[in-house]
């Protein structure tokens, strides 16, 4: 009897015990979820952060991973639309179908900037028609995203809401906080106009008020071509640039044509994504590297 | 067949139009088209099915959209021109379960789980032209019927699923030798697929397949059809975007029984075959690619075909939704007086709905 007592109150007791399992598309919210998880919370990554987010391939593995999830958190804003339905599909889990709390959306629950307007043509690029899908480049965003995850977690897992709510608050104050000291920093480099490869860096330069006024992709997703390089290379003269960032699971080759013209340039390659290179393990390290680069660190 | 085509074409611009909150109900809509350019010796022959220069080798429209909480519908239309008249037929239209755990059921009109490349539609195939022993086996149109489907996700550590399906066999009207037939009203083709997929490593998977399909043919007697196929993929994890390199193998079997007393096929066929390749993504947009393909074909325990070909590709894809690729062919038929050479140019575009790619 006493042995049938301790096996019920054990069984009783693994729901309680079992964390939340959480697959997130990309390594910034896995990073993002996790601290607002805690120990309550196991969290995976798909793409890993040295991937160019929009061109993951959807392998079978992954709809292992998410057949067993609780959650999967996404972008969304078509950034995993060539991908994610395929993994979501294998998965065989309906509790992490669209419109199931087993399914979060963030980047239409955050502030979207380039949304185009009026009829979009692939003529454009690349060019996505719900707005530039990097939301967690912006710190505000980051603490945004947190609340909303928060939020999540806490409809899945009710015994530990506060917990989540706490946390997320906490990662809020400390991301406006570094904002402040960040855009500081920043501000005392003199740096205004920077260039990058692709889109990737706007929503961080739009937070710190720095102009990006051409990509090295002549448009979203078109590798650079030697007309364009040579509008890029007008444009280094005309506004006086001094830093180019590629991100790095770009090919930095173009590199070495822009110093041929313009040797004092800087040219950085740089991880933009949490395990983007060694040394980012929080969005505070992604965030700390993008300004240290700027302050020619 | 003209005037079908545009009422189906004009319904479909319509319903794509409509407007207010309406729209996000509409399906997603696709257009892929493949223009080809082909030049062979045996394309000269004027009774070629393959004849010499440029045409449009299928347009194919799709529609997908979920049904309901429960099921999605896909309907793929294949838009091809045969001796000269445009037809327009439904490649797969099917519903799919959303809301099941484990399992996917399928049911309507699909590509059989029959080898690894029989269900790729045509603009996906790793190489412009299908594989030889697909041809030959599975006819030029694949093995495609109506039935239903349960595919099974099982619960080990690595990615493993079965399939099982059951299609009714309509008459097949691609060029080859037709494996199973309709002879028997209520004659069903029983198919099974297992199909396992490991990482090893972020950058290395290893996917292994075996397949079978049971079922009646033209004189109303079992044909079984086997296959195994093996696919390596290395993306690096740094520096993926840039390179790649896959390695497929696929070998298909079948035996299909004769009787002595019908007109249609007094004797037993045996044909096997396999293909391997090596697909290398050199650059963003380029691929390279190589493979070799053997099949033979033994009627009453005698050799009546033998086919070797090589193949060598070069492939430039701008885009996701555009590729142009040229293909050399060097087939050695036992049925042809001497081996053959051909060129093969194909255009691939695509509009509409982003494609969710599968791996």
């Amino acid at each position: 009897m006493k042995l049938f007592i301790i096996l019920s109150a054990f069984l009783f007791s693994l729901p309680a015990l079992a964390k939340l399992n959480v697959v997130t598309t990309l390594t910034d919210l896995a990073a993002i979820t996790s601290e607002i998880g805690g120990s309550e919370v196991a969290v995976e990554a798909i793409a890993k952060g040295t991937q160019d987010p929009h061109f993951i391939e959807a392998k079978p593995s992954y709809m292992v991973k998410l057949h067993k999830a609780d959650l999967v958190i996404s972008i969304g804003l078509e950034l995993e639309v060539g991908w994610l339905p395929s993994i979501i599909s294998g998965a065989r889990n309906p509790e992490i179908l669209k419109g199931q709390k087993g399914y979060l959306e963030i980047g239409p629950l955050v502030n979207v900037i380039e949304v185009p307007s009026g009829k979009i043509s692939r003529a454009e690029g690349d060019v996505h028609p719900d707005g530039n899908p990097h939301v967690t480049l912006s710190p505000k965003n980051v603490g945004l995203i947190g609340e909303k995850i928060a939020q999540r977690l806490g409809e899945l897992d009710p015994a530990h809401s506060s917990d989540f709510k706490g946390r997320a608050e906490k990662l809020k104050s400390r991301m406006d906080s570094k904002t402040k000291e960040w855009k500081a920093r920043i501000d005392k480099t003199g740096i205004k106009t920077i260039i990058t490869y692709h889109k990737t860096l706007n929503y961080f330069l739009d937070t710190f008020g720095i102009k990006n006024p051409i990509d090295l992709e002549p448009k979203p997703g078109i590798p650079p071509t030697s007309k364009h390089i040579l509008d890029v290379l007008k444009i280094i003269k005309e506004k006086n640039i001094s830093l180019i960032l590629i991100e790095n699971y770009f090919d930095s080759k173009i590199a070495d044509r822009i110093k041929e013209d313009f040797p004092k340039v800087r040219i950085v390659s740089v991880g933009v994504a949490v395990e983007g290179e060694p040394g980012l393990k929080t969005m505070d390290d992604v965030f700390e590297k993008l300004v240290s680069i700027m302050e020619g660190k | 067949m003209k005037l079908f085509l545009l009422i189906f074409l004009f319904s479909i611009s319509s319903f794509a139009r409509t407007g207010g909150t309406s729209n996000a109900f509409n399906p997603d809509i696709s257009l892929n088209t493949l223009f080809l350019y082909q030049n062979s010796g045996h394309g000269n022959d004027s009774t070629s099915s393959d004849p010499n220069g440029f045409s449009l080798n299928e347009a194919e429209l799709g529609f997908m959209s979920d049904v309901d909480v429960y099921a999605k519908m896909v309907g793929i239309f294949s838009i091809t021109q045969e001796k000269g008249e445009w037809k327009i037929s439904p490649e797969e239209a099917y519903a799919e379960s959303l809301s099941l755990p484990y399992v996917t059921l399928k049911a309507g009109k699909f590509k059989a789980a029959l080898g690894k490349y029989n269900q790729v539609h045509t603009h996906a195939w790793p190489f412009i032209d299908n594989q030889l022993i697909n041809n030959e086996l599975l006819t030029s149109d694949g093995l495609n019927s109506t039935g239903l489907s349960a595919a099974a996700l099982i619960p080990l550590p690595w990615f493993s699923e079965l399939v099982l399906q059951g299609l009714a066999m309509p008459k097949i009207t691609g060029t080859g030798t037709p494996p199973f037939d309709n002879t028997s009203p209520n004659g069903v083709v029983a198919i099974g697929r297992l199909k396992n997929l490991f990482d090893l490593s972020d950058s290395l998977t290893a996917e292994f397949g075996i397949s079978g399909a049971t079922g009646p043919n033209a004189v109303d007697k079992k044909t079984n059809v086997g296959g195994a196929d093996m696919t390596f993929k290395w993306r690096p994890v740094e520096g993926g975007k840039y390179h790649a390199l896959i390695w497929s193998t696929e070998y298909l079997n079948g035996f299909q029984p004769g009787d002595p007393l019908s007109t249609l096929q007094t004797s037993d066929i045996r044909t096997q075959g396999g293909s391997t390749f090596l697909q290398w993504q050199w650059a963003e947009r380029w691929w390279l690619q190589g493979r070799t393909e053997y099949e033979d074909q033994k009627t009453a325990g005698t050799f009546t075909a033998v086919k070797k070909k090589n193949s060598v590709l070069v492939g430039f894809l701008p885009t996701e939704f555009s590729g142009f690729r040229v293909q050399y062919d060097h087939l050695d038929d036992s049925t042809l007086d001497k081996p053959d050479n051909r060129i093969l140019f194909q255009v691939n575009l695509s509009i509409g709905a982003h494609p969710a790619h599968s791996y």
